[in-house]
């Protein structure tokens, strides 16, 4: 009698739902997935498939960048990716005649692509999009650009859509190194402000207090598999068992084909050889100061150039002025001051939204830089204690 | 696992003379597929997605194909129909049409090769559909991959990947009458995926780990595996097991590739000067790190 018992409560306690009420519990949740329908995200779970995916897409794309939409929806203000699928790179040609072709062509594929997956039950809203970097550095105009286009597109669809666009990042680097990151961030509502005025000059940086650190926000990701995918990596990852034979198996039989799974497991993490990896790093870095650095001197030569056609413009307005007040002494009529703005054209202010996005890029490459040496040196002592 | 079919291996590949009837001419036979996680994922998905009521999903591989062999590296859905009572199968051409030109348009060297079917059983609706996606295609010849997804505690067939070619059947070639050959199928991925898939398959992780939490976690378990070489070795030289002739070989063979002989006084200068550049490369990345961080404040003070 007694016996039994505990089985089923632990039968409850590993599915909480179905068994005791199932139609209550399905309709609670319904009911607190509409009501908690927030306009924020706080943690990402994403699906086995996406991120099998979205490793192939960064693989297979490798020299060049790979990015792709994320499908999904929103519980609770946790967003659920459940697929992925790649957009494709824009050719690198013909940006200049049309700027906003590439997004264009994007919205279109993406457009598509929703319509035709609809159509086989997947899961067909954009909830975002992934980026594929190589050692750290992610952040550019065209993953920010992106990103506010699928929060635009999710706002005018749902109520409350504001920020909810999920950038999901994947390091291929570190992928290869042996160990699988992907993290999720989303816009903060200054730099959505900032970008909807589409203004990035001093001020409005002070204004919004935007540095390339809080651009985006970070949010945990969790990982999840569908059961019959976690069904599937166990019957991968287990050795097949040895065939019945009549003649057990000789030792040489057995030297030549042990019982191996499919998917063994990987110990890329151990291995020492840091050299290539630490110089390409470094080589990140570096590409990344020096582009940081033109791009620094390009906004110092606007900055300079917009004082001085200011002071020729303040100078031109203070010779008027005392011209003026001659003309003025002698009883002439005074002359015009407002052709100013004719004579000068002064420069609009040179947008920092690039120099922020490429400090942003150093900074990832950086920190992607240290913690490479820092898993080195780790590395290097666990290897001299056990070979010393 | 049942990926491959010891059976399969030793296959018999029957050549058929190039038949008219399906239009393929294989001058050469497949002998081998290899298939990547991200297609069975999809098509595992897919499986759990379908229409209330459906029997099986199909849908269409993508990959590439050498001379003798195929990768699979992708697979997509298609909607079908199949109606028991007229003996029909529809599948949605115009569906597979569209998808295929947007899977081209992100990755141009991924062809058509084949399609799948969630069933493992091959029946007359399959050699039609194998006669539809034959001619997709031509020249070369199409695979057929089952994976089965029931998922029964009895049979032992549960989650198996399988792969099949075709070949026209009988006297006069018919599009329903074809025997399927089976290939031996392999997985394969590459080192990034290797590690995601371990990721995904480690039960205790639930999200991802950082680099020191994933060495840790490594070294701990070569640790325990040590420890578990070690209980082995001792219990054998006491007395107390039987010794595995293989394990002792495999053991013999991974203790000759550590470098024995060498002058510890030189290993110890090799430690040192690679822990030094491993240092100075630290410091100086969180030297950029500092910038950036004053860079960033300043603008915002002026």
């Amino acid at each position: 009698m007694s016996a039994p018992l505990p089985a089923s409560a632990i039968l409850s306690k590993s599915t909480p739902s179905a068994l005791d009420n199932p139609t209550s519990e399905l309709d609670r949740a319904a009911l607190e997935a509409l009501e908690l329908d927030s306009d924020l995200i706080t943690s990402v779970r994403l699906d086995g498939l996406a991120l099998t995916k979205i490793v192939k897409h960064c693989r297979d794309a490798h020299p060049a960048s790979a990015s792709g939409t994320l499908l999904g929806m929103d519980l609770g203000g946790t967003l659920e990716v459940s697929n992925v699928f790649a957009l494709p790179n824009q050719p690198r040609g013909d940006r200049d005649d049309d700027e906003d072709k590439p997004s264009r062509n994007a919205t279109r594929y993406t457009s598509e692509m929703v319509r035709l997956l609809r159509d086989v039950n997947a899961d067909a809203n954009p909830v975002g999009l992934y980026q594929g970097c190589f050692l750290g550095a992610f952040l550019n105009s065209s993953v920010v650009d992106g990103l506010a286009a699928v929060a635009g597109l999710m706002e005018r669809e749902g109520a409350s859509g504001r920020g909810k666009g999920i950038l999901i990042v994947h390091d291929l680097a570190q992928s290869a190194q042996g160990n699988t990151v992907v993290k999720a961030y989303r816009l903060s509502p200054s730099f959505v402000d900032a970008h909807r005025k589409g203004k990035f000059h001093v001020q409005s940086l002070i204004d919004n207090k935007l540095t390339f650190a809080n651009i985006l926000i970070e949010i945990p990701v969790a990982l999840r598999n569908t059961a019959l995918l976690d069904a599937f990596l166990c019957s991968i990852t287990t050795p097949a068992p040895v065939p019945a034979q009549i003649v057990p198996p000789s030792t040489s039989e057995l030297l030549r084909s042990p019982p191996t799974a499919a998917l063994g497991p990987s110990y890329t993490n151990l291995n020492l050889a840091l050299e290539p990896v630490l110089a390409s790093s470094l080589e990140g870095t570096l590409e990344a100061l020096e582009e940081h650095s033109a791009e620094a001197g390009n906004v110092g030569f606007q900055a300079r150039q917009l004082a001085r056609e200011k002071a020729k413009a303040e100078s031109y307005l203070a010779r008027r002025k005392a011209e003026n007040a001659s003309r003025e002494a002698q009883g002439l009529a005074p002359l015009p001051i407002e052709d100013v703005n004719k004579l000068f054209k002064i420069p609009a202010e040179p947008s920092r939204l690039e120099a922020t996005l490429l400090l942003g890029q150093l900074d990832s490459s950086a920190r992607r830089l240290a913690e490479t040496a820092g898993v080195g040196a780790v590395q290097l002592h666990a290897a001299r204690t056990s070979a010393v | 696992m049942t990926l491959t079919d010891p059976s399969s291996s030793s296959a018999m590949h029957l050549n058929f003379p190039p038949s008219t009837g399906s239009g393929v001419m294989h001058s050469r036979s497949i002998t081998g597929v290899h298939v990547h996680p991200v297609a069975l994922f999809s098509i595992l998905d897919h499986f759990l997605r379908r229409n209330d009521g459906q029997q099986r999903v199909i849908g269409t591989l993508l990959g590439t194909r050498t001379e003798s062999e195929i990768e699979i590296k992708n697979c997509f859905a298609v909607p079908h129909l199949e109606n028991e009572e007229q003996g029909q199968v529809q599948v949605d051409m115009e569906y597979h049409r569209n998808m295929y030109e947007l899977a081209q348009k992100v990755r141009p060297d991924e062809v058509i090769v084949g399609w799948y079917a969630t069933s493992p059983e091959l029946n007359t609706y399959s050699a039609l559909i194998q006669d539809f996606y034959s001619r997709e295609t031509a020249p070369h010849q199409a695979v057929h991959l089952t994976m089965d997804t029931s998922v029964d505690g009895s049979k032992a067939s549960g989650l198996g990947v399988r792969s099949y070619v075709s070949s026209p059947l009988g006297a006069s070639p018919k599009a329903e009458n074809c025997v399927f050959l089976p290939l031996p199928t392999t997985l394969l991925y590459s080192a990034p995926e290797h590690s995601s898939l371990n990721l995904l398959s480690s039960t205790s992780i639930s999200s991802p780990l950082s680099d020191m939490e994933a060495l840790a976690a490594s070294l701990k378990q070569v640790q325990s595996q040590l420890d578990r070489v070690l209980g082995y070795v001792r219990s054998v030289l006491s007395g107390e097991r039987q010794g595995d002739k293989a394990v002792g070989r495999y053991l013999m063979d991974t203790l000759s590739v550590v470098p024995a002989g060498m002058d510890d006084t030189k290993l110890e200068t090799l430690f040192n000067t690679h822990l030094q550049d491993v240092l100075m490369v630290s410091y100086l990345a969180n030297v950029v790190r500092a910038q950036a961080e004053i860079s960033s404040r300043l603008t915002l003070l002026t």
